[in-house]
């Protein structure tokens, strides 16, 4: 593992960024219930589409605080959604904040969180949607609920991709052709109605954990069906190499050549692959959400968080903050593809 | 005499499609092949190129399945068996494969391979450094990977390999065909070696024909996917009988070249580049028959009787 990070350090400079960049996205979203500001359902209803705040380090008389601080903003133009600022009192910024109980993973609890202002001032880095909600804090939600389905499903069709596809390659015959012709059943359908289908045969009002694992598993199922198909043609040819043969000879059980000879061989393939396809995934639930069949308010999502954006053209205009989420989405996308397409020549042996 | 492994009536066609799937060709690696591999006489299988003897090493092992034909092993039919039923074989039968490039999984580390190659259930480190230095490589090398090694030393962990199930048998196909002449001497003193300490039996593929004559007591000579001759060393040696093997003594003496106009007819497979040919080798196949004692040859030229 050591040896593979410092491969790809060497090959591709901007590759070992992305991946460090992404590890760092993973981890700012799985702990957003310490690092965000606010809970993600929390309101200000008197601020809606209020502007990304504004931090300062100099007062209205010119001094200077060693330590940020904001103003309280009131509503300036209902109308329009103009806000200024009350330059009456400051609101510090302050560390490890206290306030309402969350869980983080369901387990611990935390009462304390990175950073805030005291109320009713609020501190929202990226500005607040339509219901007076930070931004920033939803995004960081939003990604844990986003990359975490991009995760599980990228897993779950990886799985289902490398057993399908090296079973049906390595005994063939009878096998092969009933695996194969799933397949192709799954593949003849283009994955946007498939998707849309799978999805109609659910009920709508389902509880946002079943909608999470709902979304998870459609995806996933849309997702193995390609990856099965080229394994299978990489392991129909991997199992004739001399390698291979000279496993057979030795006696060892199939399960051992697949997983230890064969397996291994497809992965400058498999693992390219997969990590490009995770932005698929992020991109699969936000298609669900646009359409209202995703991750359901309040929960956010990346793509919910979008699509509430997406068809109301004043908020393009005046609330251009909203559209951080497919910023984050892009973001990811880009480093995803850098990765992948550096872990292809990382991961072949004929470049050790 | 103590019979390993035998082989009857061998045949095995490939298939070739061209990149469409259109054109198909058939190719014959093995046409009615047996052989008989008897305990402590080594056999030497002798050809040129894609004379299909790496085919027959394989069908040997039963890593390719015969089209027709069958194996034994200690005279029972193992053609049949599934790899499952087979494990008792594959530790007395093994196998050196010609590319020592190709023969490690480049994936896993020396000691990973070897480890698989030892039947027993627990297997102990000192274990794998026998095994290393059996073949006298460094025991620090089962940490490496294929890519970090030589030809020749990966072909000393692929001895290391075939030995560490302590066959009876091994089947060496052309283990030097792909090394420098150094390291060639090196790689068969070794095998010389380990037949003397572990009393081993080897079918040994090669081109090569001094390899042979050095090494082996027995020799097949196949061309084209047929046996066209079968005898002692001494016999082939002295007294070659077919026209290829005389060939393969004497390179200058007899032309190489095909001669294209013969390749449609359906006879003798030597046809197109004998000089003896007659008649009768254009219409039908001469088959392998005793001329000697325990010396088979199939030619025309020396079935007298059948002769018009
Ligand atoms: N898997 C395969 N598919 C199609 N044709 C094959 C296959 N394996 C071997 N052949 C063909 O069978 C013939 C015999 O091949 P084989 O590898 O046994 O030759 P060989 O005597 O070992 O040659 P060499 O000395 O070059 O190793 C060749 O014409 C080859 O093209
Ligand atoms: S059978 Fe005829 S063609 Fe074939 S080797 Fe003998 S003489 Fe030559
Ligand atoms: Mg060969």
């Amino acid at each position: 593992m050591r040896r593979l990070l410092q491969r790809l350090k060497n090959h591709s400079r901007p590759a070992y960024f992305s991946l460090w960049f992404l590890l760092v996205f993973y981890f700012v979203s799985f702990f957003a219930d310490i690092l965000a500001p606010y809970h993600f359902d929390q309101q200000f209803r008197n601020k809606p589409y209020h502007p990304p705040t504004k931090i300062h380090f100099f007062d209205s008389g010119g001094n200077f605080h060693i330590r940020p601080f904001v103003y309280n903003t009131v509503i300036d133009d209902p109308v329009f959604k103009t806000y200024k600022q009350d330059y009456s009192k400051i609101y510090p910024l302050k560390f490890f904040v206290s306030g309402k109980e969350r869980r983080i993973f369901f387990f611990f609890k935390t009462k304390r969180y990175l950073f805030g202002v005291d109320q009713p001032a609020g501190i929202f880095l990226f500005g607040t949607d339509n219901y007076g909600r930070d931004i920033f804090s939803r995004l960081l939600y939003g990604g844990r609920i986003s990359l975490s389905i991009s995760l599980i499903g990228v897993f779950i069709s990886f799985s289902l991709g490398m057993i399908t596809g090296g079973i049906a390659g390595y005994f063939g015959g009878i096998i092969d052709q009933i695996l194969m012709r799933l397949v192709e059943i799954l593949m003849v359908f283009p994955s946007f109605y498939l998707m849309l289908s799978l999805r109609a045969m659910f009920p709508l009002n389902l509880s946002s954990i079943q909608v999470y694992l709902l979304i998870v598993m459609i995806l996933s199922l849309i997702g193995w069906a390609g990856l099965a198909r080229i394994i299978r043609g990489m392991v129909l040819s991997i199992k004739e190499e001399d390698y291979v043969l000279a496993a057979r000879s030795l006696g060892l059980p199939h399960w051992k050549i697949l997983l230890f000879h064969i397996f291994p061989n497809t992965f400058s393939y498999s693992i390219t692959a997969i990590t490009i396809s995770v932005p698929g995934y992020i991109i699969g639930e936000a298609a669900l959400s646009l359409l209202g069949l995703g991750i359901q308010e309040p929960y956010p999502s990346w793509g919910n968080i979008l699509s509430s954006t997406i068809g109301n053209l004043r908020v393009l205009g005046d609330a251009p903050w909203l559209l951080l989420a497919g910023i984050f989405i892009f973001v990811v996308l880009i480093n995803f593809n850098l990765l992948g397409d550096a872990l292809r020549n990382v991961l072949d042996p004929k470049n050790w | 005499m103590e019979e390993i492994l035998r082989c009857e009536k061998i045949s095995k066609v490939f298939v070739v499609k061209d990149f469409l799937g259109i054109n198909r060709r058939k190719v014959t690696a093995l046409n009615n092949v047996s052989i008989r591999v008897n305990k402590g006489i080594d056999l030497g299988v002798v050809g040129e190129s894609g004379s299909g003897k790496t085919t027959l090493a394989k069908v040997l092992l039963l890593l390719v399945r015969p089209d027709s034909g069958s194996v034994y092993y200690r005279n029972n039919d193992i053609t049949g068996l599934g790899d499952s039923k087979l494990v008792f074989f594959r530790n007395k039968v093994r196998i050196i494969f010609q590319n020592p490039y190709k023969s490690l999984n480049p994936r896993s580390t020396i000691e990973k391979t070897l480890r698989e190659a030892i039947p027993s259930r627990r297997v102990n480190p000192e274990m794998i450094e026998t095994a290393l230095t059996q073949t006298g490589l460094p025991s620090d090398y089962k940490n490496r990977y294929p890519h970090q090694m030589s030809g020749g030393e990966r072909q000393r962990v692929a001895i290391a390999r075939a030995i560490a199930g302590n066959p009876e048998c091994v089947v060496a196909d052309e283990p030097t065909g792909n090394l420098d002449a150094t390291t060639e001497v090196n790689i068969l003193k070794l095998l010389d070696g380990l037949r003397k300490n572990l009393g081993l039996t080897f079918v040994f593929i090669t081109h090569n024909l001094k390899i042979v004559v050095d090494f082996c007591e027995r020799i097949v000579v196949m061309y084209q996917g047929n046996i066209v001759e079968e005898g002692s060393v001494e016999q082939i040696l002295k007294s070659p009988l077919h026209p290829y093997t005389k060939i393969l003594w004497n390179p200058s003496s007899i032309t190489s070249i095909r001669e294209e106009k013969y390749k449609d007819f359906d006879g003798c497979v030597f046809l197109a580049r004998c000089p003896y040919r007659k008649k009768i080798c254009f219409e039908h196949h001469p088959v392998l028959k005793e001329k000697e004692k325990k010396h088979l040859v199939s030619c025309f030229l020396y079935e007298q009787e059948k002769m018009v």
